[in-house]
C-alpha cells in the first residue's frame, strides 16, 4: 500500500504539466516500478504458504529496495 | 560482526551467505524479513513524503520546497539500501551464531526526520512562502 501511494503520487507529479509524450512515458515508468514491486511481493507471499518457508532470496530483497530507490530517483528527476 | 568491506562484498556475491554457518530457525529468518519490510515501508513513506512536499506545498518558496523534498528523497534511498544491507548482515550473524549487528542508522534517521520536521515548522511559522 505504501508503494501504491508513492506510485500514485509519482504518476500525479508526472502528469501535472499535461499529458505530453514525456509525461506519459514518466507515468508508465512509475507504473512499471509499481508492477514489479507487486509481482515481487506476490511471489514472496506464495512462497510463504508452505509450513516451513525458506528465508527470503537476495533478489526479492533487492527487487523491493530497487523499486523504492527507482521511485525516489524518478522523484528527483521530475521535482520542480 | 562483519565489517564494511565484507558487507560490500556480500552485495555482489549474496550466495556466500548461505555457505556460512547453519540455517537458523525459520521463525528468526521471518522476523528478520519483517524488520526488512518495516524499513522498506519507512523508505516508501519518506519517498512519498518527498513527492507530497513538492506537490502539496505550492506556496512554499522554490528553494525550501526543493530542499525539503530532496532531503526526504535522499533519506528514503538510504533507508531502502540500508534495509537490504541490515537484513543480509542479520541473516549472516544468525547463521554464524554471532550477536546481531548494531547500527547508528536509526538514530541518524530520527535526527534527519526531526530536522526536516523542524524546518517545516519554521517555514510555516515565519511564512517563508512565495506571494
Amino acid at each position: 500500500m505504501s508503494c501504491t501511494v508513492a506510485a500514485v503520487l509519482a504518476g500525479k507529479q508526472a502528469l501535472h504539466g499535461g499529458a505530453s509524450p514525456l509525461a506519459l512515458a514518466a507515468t508508465g515508468f512509475s507504473l512499471v516500478l509499481w508492477l514489479v514491486f507487486v509481482v515481487v511481493a506476490n511471489r514472496r507471499i506464495h512462497a510463504l504458504v508452505s509450513a516451513r518457508p525458506v528465508s527470503m532470496r537476495w533478489g526479492t530483497a533487492l527487487g523491493a529496495a530497487g523499486c523504492t530507490v527507482g521511485l525516489a530517483v524518478f522523484a528527483v528527476a521530475v521535482v520542480r | 560482526m562483519i565489517g564494511f568491506v565484507e558487507s560490500l562484498r556480500l552485495w555482489f556475491a549474496p550466495a556466500r551467505v548461505r555457505e556460512e554457518g547453519e540455517t537458523p530457525d525459520y521463525r528468526f529468518s521471518l522476523a528478520n524479513e519483517r524488520t526488512f519490510l518495516a524499513w522498506i515501508r519507512t523508505a516508501l513513506a519518506l519517498v512519498g513524503g518527498g513527492f507530497a512536499v513538492d506537490q502539496f506545498l505550492p506556496d512554499l518558496s522554490w528553494g525550501w520546497r526543493i530542499a525539503l523534498a530532496l532531503a526526504l528523497l535522499v533519506v528514503g534511498v538510504l533507508c531502502a539500501l540500508r534495509a537490504v544491507n541490515h537484513w543480509m548482515r542479520c541473516e549472516l550473524a544468525m547463521r554464524r551464531g554471532e550477536d546481531l549487528p548494531v547500527s547508528r542508522f536509526p538514530a541518524l534517521l530520527a535526527l534527519a526526520v526531526g530536522l526536516v520536521a523542524l524546518a517545516m515548522v519554521v517555514v510555516v511559522l515565519f511564512g517563508w512562502a512565495e506571494g
